[in-house]
């Protein structure tokens, strides 16, 4: 069935599963087919419900009909059980590769060999023989064609040496792994956004606070890395936009007053009904149990060592509407989620929104009743701890309250954007609404906000300071969840350049003193699947027999998987070519056979430690993915492509947006070219007051000579491949001189129209099959 | 040709089938070809930004529906189609036709790559400009009924063998 599936066609389709329902057979990515149950009254009802284990944006696209059935997102329904084949992890496996097609292999070196041959005997005929300069446009035709030929003919060459050696992965599981894996290693994920739309990182963010870490054995922190947080204070001098007129302007003053009234006067009857809250111990981890009593409230909470007084966070006349424990003793400022920050002049003034969620109302489920995890030890970490932030990386940032962090912000002519408020309440939603769809509780969202100075910086090239929010449940909770962060950092002042992905990411992984032993790197529309980590841990892991145990490969660089696009973003044509296929199935798999697979700039698990050794995300190029892939190969490390649908994005949908994107690919290969070619300007990074991390001691094989071979011309390909581009360029322009001038008697052009005109159009597809 | 280019594109094509079987679909294969025309001309223009030290980002997600550079592609179909018209009635009246069937056969084979991505680009300029933000339908293009082709190719066909089989009578007169 195609992607074009309604249902009133379903019935063509339609079978009876075992369990007698209905079923609908849905394309969902590239060329999967997934059959879904209908659990419907009958065949075509537009009443249907269907149940998704997993809410996927392709399947609005897959139906199209006025009626379209209702989508019941189940999101914590049960998972499909899961394919298990070999599973033990051996070293006598050679590596965990399977081999493919050694038959395919040899007849392909073969074919390519004959190729260069050919290829030179017919450049050979293009130079000597079929010269042609009869009259000005033939001549022309001739250069261009000549030059594109013999470009097409050396690119080719390096081009098919990617398909030597493909290779495939054996499936592997993390929680499948025969004897079974113990070590408990760290993750943390960073999802890059600048002026994205939030709802698309939302639902990264989402895909992430669901990954199975196989029940907290994996401790997963998740870094929001948002580089459009701050923006510049606008000039107040400068024109102002058009002033409402007075009507209007007095509608909008009832209405802020109206606003403003409702939401203190909330707080205030909740206050009447339920009296004060009383003194409670002085832990702060009580103090966050406090923090929605205290909202409701609204009065003021002496705790052993902390006094509460929300209220003098409040602008006056919101002092009776706190929501703001101030710990005075630890000058820690723990912001109540309900609140947000509204754009104001000298003062950040904090205002309610939407109703106040039902506090402390906790409803453990049947994990939480368990005490399952560790989260209770994360709060009683923060608890016991001087710092309520919970952190679990090694930042030596100062935990300030978020109006001194702002008022910093604002000595450097900066304040928080629209986007980046906008980003603060969709993490905090999008932390209850994990609590409350995965371990059904209900339980209010709260952050830290912590700032790390110049003098502590360790990488100021890329930040003058760098800010970092932490969401937090503001009650205890006994279950496992991920910890959450914002990192916004405050770039370098121009003319200093902030290094756009790669200053962001450095940022974290430096300035904010990333713990931990791998890094899943994102882009903010890059949705995981919940078996993103188990199943591309593993290929850091080597099992050694004699010590029964499971010990890291420290050669492995990173583990690439590839790029999966819903099917509303790619369409059935894929007419932008957003999937990519020829690269990430082919192309990656060839390189894989040398363990040497590119870096796709997202979908990738890093060892941090190799991120460090080569110094973090490169400069030079505005394709840092690529050149950082290289700069790891060429320190010895190797890479391991994990070809398999565990992340799930979107693809540019406009012309527009894929040129841009195209041109930015191409103008980042050819940095990449000139630099290595001594041309371009290696960016100097600079470390600072906060300490050099100490270079990595551990000892790397070396490259093998093959592999070294083949890496050049992997990385030759990959910095070239625009000027092939520019071939297709070429071609245009002698067909455009064809058509427009007639007077073609070029070599290959004669050759053809004194032949037949079959032979012409023949030629023209060999001409665009040279891109093949 | 048949002995200098001809073997070299046959193994360029069997070494495609090699590389891509089982791994990539044909119309994958088919859609790289057709954008290796329709973004060559950005690939042109990022490598020459690159070589002019120019720096700058072009945010992919936040960029503008429409740009300047789809111009080119845009105008190059125009063109070549023009062109091609063009190629058609001086095939029909000239005595150079085999000339003017060789520019009509490159040309349109260039428009067929082009078309596709250009499609979408007058789709976003012609239609959805028009449409609220809400109601922009997103991968829509241009298309043209295959009825029409058909009709249109029908229509080529019978003036061509109709020119043809006159001047071979004329000729034979």
């Amino acid at each position: 069935m195609t992607s074009t599936s309604t249902s009133s066609t379903s019935s063509s389709t339609a079978s009876t599963t075992t369990t007698g329902g209905m079923v609908f057979q849905l394309p969902t990515g590239t060329d999967e087919i997934h059959v879904v149950p209908l659990e419907g009254k009958g065949v075509g009802r537009s009443d249907a419900h269907l149940r998704l284990w997993q809410e996927e944006g392709v399947f609005g696209s897959a139906i199209k009909n006025e009626t379209a059935p209702t989508v019941i997102k189940q999101r914590n329904a049960p998972r499909p059980k899961r394919e298990r084949r070999e599973t033990d992890m051996l070293k006598s496996e050679n590596g965990m590769r399977v081999r493919e097609r050694p038959v395919a292999r040899v007849a392909n070196i073969t074919v390519q060999v004959l190729i260069g041959l050919s290829g030179l005997w017919w450049l050979v005929w293009i130079l000597f023989f079929g010269t042609n300069f009869i009259n000005f446009w033939a001549g022309i035709e001739y250069v261009l064609f000549a030059t594109a030929e013999l470009l097409n003919y050396v690119f080719g060459i390096v081009y098919f040496l990617n398909f030597c050696y493909p290779v495939s992965r054996r499936w592997r599981s993390l929680d499948a792994l025969t004897p079974p894996f113990t070590a408990r290693p760290t993750v943390s994920a960073l999802i890059f956004h600048y002026g994205e739309d939030v709802d698309d990182t939302r639902r990264t963010i989402n895909g992430c606070m669901r990954v199975d870490t196989m029940g907290s054995q994996i401790k997963f922190n998740i870094f929001v890395c948002d580089d459009g947080y701050f923006t510049a204070i606008k000039d107040k001098k400068a024109p102002a936009a058009p002033q409402p007129g007075y009507m209007a302007r007095i509608t909008m003053w009832f209405t802020s007053c109206f606003s403003w009234m409702c939401s203190c006067c909330r707080p205030s009857a909740a206050a009447a009904g339920a009296g004060g809250a009383g003194a409670a111990g002085g832990a702060n981890s009580e103090t966050q149990h406090l923090l929605a009593n205290q909202r409701s409230t609204g009065g003021t909470t002496t705790t052993g060592a902390t006094t509460t007084t929300a209220a003098s966070l409040l602008p006056p006349g919101l002092a009776d509407n706190p929501g703001s424990i101030n710990n005075a003793g630890d000058d820690v400022d723990f912001v109540d989620g309900h609140q947000h920050l509204v754009d104001d002049d000298d003062e950040d003034l904090y205002a309610r929104d939407g109703p106040v969620a039902p506090s402390g109302e906790i409803r453990p489920s049947a994990a939480g009743a368990a005490g399952q995890g560790d989260a209770g030890g994360e709060l009683h970490r923060s608890a016991s701890g001087s710092s309520l932030s919970g952190s679990t990386t090694g930042s030596v940032g100062v935990q300030m309250r978020e109006r001194e962090v702002l008022a910093f912000a604002r000595e450097r002519k900066l304040e928080p954007s629209p986007l980046g408020r906008e980003m603060i309440e969709a993490l905090r939603e999008e932390m209850a609404d994990y609590f409350l769809a995965v371990h059904k509780l209900v339980v209010d969202i709260g952050y830290t906000v912590q700032l790390t100075k110049e003098e502590d910086l360790v990488r100021p090239d890329c930040a003058q300071a760098s800010v970092r929010y932490t969401f937090k449940p503001c009650q205890p909770v006994s279950v496992p969840y991920p910890t959450l962060h914002l990192v916004a950092r405050i770039k370098p002042a121009p003319p200093r350049t902030h290094h756009h992905k790669a200053g962001n990411a450095n940022n974290v992984i430096f300035n904010e003193r990333l713990e931990g032993k791998y890094v899943l790197l994102l882009d903010n529309d890059m949705k995981p699947k919940p078996d993103v980590l188990t199943r591309m841990l593993p290929w850091f892991y080597d099992y050694v027999s004699d010590r029964c145990a499971y010990h890291p490969n420290r050669s492995v660089a990173f583990a690439q998987a590839p790029q999966h696009f819903t099917w509303d973003t790619v369409g059935p044509e894929d007419i932008l070519c957003g999937r990519n296929s020829i690269f990430f199935s082919a192309i990656q798999r060839g390189r894989d056979g040398f363990d040497s697979c590119a870096f796709a700039g997202t979908n990738a698990i890093f060892r941090l430690e190799a991120l460090r050794a080569v110094q973090g995300l490169p400069y030079e190029s505005l394709t840092e993915d690529a050149l950082l892939g290289m700069n790891l190969l060429d320190a010895g490390y190797s890479s391991v492509y994990v070809e398999d649908k565990l992340v799930v994005g979107t693809a540019p949908t406009t012309v527009a947006a894929a040129m841009q994107q195209r041109k930015r690919w191409c103008k980042g290969s050819i940095e990449i070219l000139l630099l290595k070619l001594g041309w371009g300007n290696p960016s100097a990074i600079e470390w600072g007051a906060g300490g050099r991390p100490e270079p990595e001691r551990v000892a790397r094989p070396a490259n093998p000579v093959r592999r070294s071979i083949f890496q050049a011309f992997f990385k030759v390909d990959t910095m070239v491949y625009p000027v092939t581009g520019s071939t297709a360029l070429l071609y245009m322009l002698v067909a455009l001189i064809f058509a427009i001038s007639g007077d073609v008697r070029c070599c290959c052009c004669c050759c053809c129209i004194n032949t037949s005109p079959v032979s012409i159009s023949m030629l023209t597809m060999v001409w665009f099959g040279l891109v093949l | 040709m048949l002995y200098t280019f001809l073997p070299y594109y046959m193994l360029k094509i069997l070494a495609n089938l090699i590389s891509y079987a089982g791994a990539v679909r044909g119309d994958d294969v088919w859609r790289a070809q057709e954008v290796w025309f329709s973004y060559a001309w950005v690939s042109f223009l990022g490598t020459l930004e690159a070589l002019s030290g120019s720096t700058g980002w072009g945010l992919t997600g936040g960029a503008a529906r429409t740009n300047n550079l789809e111009w080119f592609n845009i105008g190059a179909v125009a063109v070549l189609s023009a062109s091609i018209i063009v190629r058609f009635v001086m095939f029909l009246f000239s005595s150079s036709s085999l000339m003017n069937l060789g520019a009509i056969f490159f040309a349109s084979t260039i428009v067929v790559q082009l078309w596709p991505m250009v499609s979408l680009s007058l789709y976003e300029r012609i239609v959805n400009r028009q449409l609220d933000p809400d109601n922009i339908e997103e991968l829509q293009r241009i298309e043209i009924p295959n009825y029409l082709i058909y009709a249109a190719a029908i229509i080529v066909g019978i003036v061509m063998s109709e020119t043809m089989t006159t001047a071979g009578g004329s000729a034979n007169m």
